[in-house]
């Protein structure tokens, strides 16, 4: 297997709206800060990969055609993944695909979002449930996490307080971050006291929607080589796909649990084997994990066998995944809770563990990390994509 | 350096995407709706897992077969997962209401459904009242519309078994 | 070793398919698909898969998809450019050595959409072209027109039955809508392999600029760059090609494409065939060109058969990308 790394990240920073530029030209912004980081130029990427997931939330069919132009790509292979919410991983699942193919050597991932340019997301997002059963009610993307929330608060004994700690975490470590969206620091009692948007998820419990661009450089061993610069190594990668179907995940018929994320466990097996990865409890320094509420950050810690299930919100509480502590550090750059622009949002995960790996992240840096994990999740919770990143080639060992 | 986007006022141009469908539904979703104006709730069992899913369909995603024989399940059955909407929502209806996924008697997969005849202004007796492994009926409208909303879910007098 | 196109499942309808549904038509297809190749649901390693969410009118539409297509429990890549670029991915993937198998699906349903026309609309710039009006047609037209003057007609006759749609385009150089879904199935194989298929010997596909008034080449946009990027893969010892399958929206662009790729490929002798009874089933639409190029050098091999076949497809607005996929029976490898 041809060994792939990661040469260059950009990532603009994160905010509501931006009126100053168009959709091609944040993509640009975003692509131009991973040349800049990787010391190339367009001249030297031979295919492209666009992150891209519905197009109505930025009002444009296809908007990988029209920013062709804006990044350079003209007469160049480009092509544009589209799996839901775990879309800005899976673009980087494809970029890998490129040069582990042997038939491309630099491989540009570039995209952005902004999805407050939509005026009616919820509404959009909607239109993703099935036609007839689920569509004429008010399912969307806040309630199918809402249910999956209180079951898993049943299933474990965990409550709503135990979610306002991961708010509190990931704002904290926001707050270290000059990319994230949400910045300021909460109390638990400030996440208790906010309003209740669907329940059990309140509106401290959730994401933003946020506006931004982000890049990625990706090169095969020999070009690295010929770098001589330090190289964030995809160790392994791995992508599973669970039922479309929320009322299937109950009973006990269901393959996957919708408290849990089973299948996306699945997904870090299958990561973790090609990396040679054994004990996920000793062996991660860091994870970057797609969770966009509070709740879920629980379950893929657990879906990562960071620790057992329902094991989480105690750890937690604890003290235990935050910065500074002992053992894995989750989501130091505040997560997909404090900065969600969807298409792009996977792409961030795999550049925060890049960074961390390359030991290049400032504030929120996680100190001696060698190992990190990055995921997202797509659909109705349903397509999964989850990497092993390293900064080196040696054998993934005990510390 | 001093770009014309700093100086600039922000600029809009409004659009509203106007487009509309007629989807095809298939055979086994009709037969479902039909159900429904005489008061039954139809599954289909898959012959290699032997699930009966519930909503029906016509074929079965684990197993990649196609489903077969029709089954009439029960008109009751538990919450396995519920939440109550007090945000509202650009062309979603007015708040609150509430949904859920009720696996009934005899079906193998859980229904979506609203949940009607709670007061839900009170958070927490509302959620206490709908926690999972309550037991529901599934009520049906006198004048059918057609689609799925002609069922709803209303807390039964028994107890959970 | 090297991706053999082992099979295929498909439909298409010139008129509407009202009584299944997306969901439905997907798993008729996929389930054909596999069954004709052998393989059972659980040994296949991958679905990469290819739609359109305003046609479909179905907000990321992979959602619904993805299990009538085979894909719970398993990795599913939607690339959403185009199924030709689904189908590319398919053989990257395979040649990365990551699974024996995989399902490319393509599909659209555009009966379901109350104006298709309008659905292509969104896809043009919201400032620039919008305001003004597009949609595949119109940019067809308006690619149609940089051709040399006795190009710009294609089945055109002369009958007032045949009125322009957008001029030089009339209404039979414009495929209709179609409903039709394309589920092609790749395998790795050792060399040396015998049995049902066609060899893929390179894949290349490649973007021009979006705006039509920017472009290099009106006239087939990345045509060049893909080939170049196909050839490179299949080596010297590919060609001469004996047929090609090409499908672009407006049939003078379509012969325009097979006749500018039958140049570059250097054989003048080449059949080339047009898409499938003037119809264009979209996001469906590129997989069907390729597999039915895949069937022309498929082993076992007529006697008259030619060794050596290509396939194009285009997408986006003006043919704005091209894909370029090179063929050959089992018994070149």
């Amino acid at each position: 297997m041809r060994n792939v790394g990661i040469l260059g990240v950009g990532q603009t920073d994160f905010v509501t709206k931006r009126t100053d530029v168009t959709y091609p030209e944040l993509v640009r912004e975003g692509a131009q800060l991973a040349f800049n980081d990787a010391g190339l130029s367009m001249r030297d990427v031979e295919a492209v990969v666009v992150p891209l997931a519905p197009d109505a939330l930025i009002g444009i069919g296809n908007g990988e055609r029209w920013l062709v132009e804006a990044i350079g790509a003209t007469g160049k292979p480009v092509m544009r993944v589209n799996n839901g919410g775990a879309t800005g991983a899976s673009a980087v699942e494809a970029a890998w695909m490129h040069i582990a193919s042997g038939l491309f050597d630099v491989v540009l991932v570039a995209g952005a979002d902004r999805v407050s340019e939509s005026l009616s997301a919820q509404s959009v997002l909607n239109k993703m449930w099935d036609v007839a059963y689920e569509r004429p009610y008010p399912q969307n993307t806040i309630t199918m996490l809402a249910m999956s929330a209180m079951r898993y608060n049943h299933m474990y004994g965990a409550d709503e307080r135990d979610m306002a700690r991961v708010t509190v975490k990931n704002r904290r470590h926001a707050s270290l971050n000059p990319h994230a969206h949400l910045r300021e620091l909460v109390t638990e009692d400030d996440v208790l006291n906010s309003r209740i948007l669907s329940w059990p998820l309140k509106l401290g419990d959730v994401c933003p929607s946020s506006t931004g661009g982000a890049a990625l450089i990706l090169v095969s061993e020999e070009y690295a080589a010929r770098m001589k610069k330090p190289v964030a190594w995809i160790r392994g990668l791995g992508q599973n796909t669970e039922t479309f179907w929320m009322g299937d995940r109950v009973g006990p018929q269901a393959l996957g649990d919708h408290a849990d994320a089973d299948a996306l466990a699945v997904a870090f097996e299958r990561a973790y084997a090609q990396a040679g990865l054994t004990d996920p409890t000793t062996q991660i320094d860091v994870a970057e994990i797609y969770a966009p509420f509070s709740s879920v950050e629980f379950h893929v810690i657990e879906a990562a066998g960071l620790c057992g299930r329902g094991e989480a919100p105690a750890l937690l509480a604890g003290g235990a995944f935050h910065l500074g502590a002992q053992g894995v550090v989750v989501n130091p750059s505040g997560g997909t809770q404090c900065t969600n622009p969807i298409a792009v949002t996977g792409t961030v995960r795999v550049i925060e563990a890049a960074t961390q790996v390359l030991g290049r992240a400032g504030e929120r840096q996680v100190a001696g990390a060698n190992v990190a994990i990055a995921s997202a999740i797509g659909g109705d919770h349903q397509f999964y994509s989850t990497f092993v990143i390293a900064n080196h080639l040696d054998p993934i060992g005990h510390p | 350096m001093t770009s014309a986007s700093e100086t600039a006022p922000a600029r809009f141009y409004e659009q509203t995407w106007d487009l509309s469908y007629r989807h095809a539904l298939g055979a086994t979703v009709g037969v479902f709706l039909d159900g429904l104006r005489d008061a039954k709730l139809l599954g289909r069992q898959c012959p290699k897992c032997s699930r009966v899913l519930v909503p029906p369909r016509s074929y079965c995603d684990r197993c990649l077969v196609e489903t077969g024989d029709w089954q009439e399940v029960a008109n009751e059955g538990v919450i396995e997962m519920m939440t109550i909407v007090y945000e509202p929502f650009k062309g979603l209806p007015a708040p609150p209401y509430a949904i859920a996924y009720v696996l009934l008697d005899g079906a193998s997969t859980a229904l979506l459904g609203y949940v009607h005849g709670i007061d839900l202004t009170e958070v927490k007796s509302a959620t206490e009242q709908l926690a999972i492994g309550k037991r529901v009926n599934v009520h049906f409208s006198p004048e059918p519309k057609g689609d799925v909303t002609d069922y709803w879910f209303e807390l039964s007098d028994k107890e959970p078994s | 070793m090297g991706i053999v196109v082992v099979t295929a499942g498909h439909q298409i309808a010139g008129e509407r398919i009202e009584t299944a549904s997306l969901e439905e038509l997907i798993f008729e297809t996929v389930s054909t698909a596999i069954a004709k190749a052998g393989i059972a649901p659980e040994s296949v390693d991958a679905i990469v898969m290819s739609g359109n969410d305003q046609t479909d009118g179905r907000i990321i539409s992979c959602m619904v998809t993805a299990g009538p297509a085979g894909g719970v429990g398993k990795n599913v890549m939607t690339i959403a450019s185009g199924p030709e670029h689904a189908f590319a991915y398919a053989y990257l993937r395979l040649l990365a050595g990551q699974g024996k198998n995989a399902v490319v699906v393509g599909w659209s349903k555009p009966s379901e959409s109350a104006f298709p026309e309008h659905a292509e609309l969104v896809s043009a710039d919201p400032f620039m072209v919008r305001p003004i009006g597009m949609n595949r047609l119109i940019a067809a037209a308006l690619q149609a027109s940089a051709l040399p003057e006795a190009e710009r007609t294609g089945a055109r006759s002369e009958s007032a039955n045949d009125p322009f749609v957008s001029w030089p385009l009339t209404a039979s150089d414009c495929q209709d809508h179609a409903d039709g879904v394309c589920a092609i199935v790749l395998e790795s194989r050792e060399p040396g392999y015998v049995g049902e298929g066609a060899w893929v010997r390179g894949v290349g596909w490649a973007m021009d600029r979006y705006d039509l008034g920017d472009r290099d080449d009106i006239e087939v946009g990345g045509l060049t760059a893909a080939t170049e990027l196909a050839l490179k893969q299949a080596g010297d010892s590919f060609g001469p090609i004996g047929t090609l399958d090409a499908f672009a929206v407006g049939v003078p662009n379509e012969r325009r494409l097979a006749q500018r790729l039958t140049q570059l490929l250097g054989d003048d002798k080449t059949v080339s065939f047009p898409s499938i009874d003037c119809l264009n089933p979209d996001f469906a639409a590129g997989l069907f060109a390729i597999w039915r190029a895949a069937q022309r050098v498929m082993s076992p091999v007529r006697p008259d058969a030619p060794h050596f076949a290509a396939a194009s497809a285009t997408l986006g607005f003006a043919a704005q990308g091209v894909t370029v996929v090179l063929m050959s029976d089992l018994s070149e490898v």
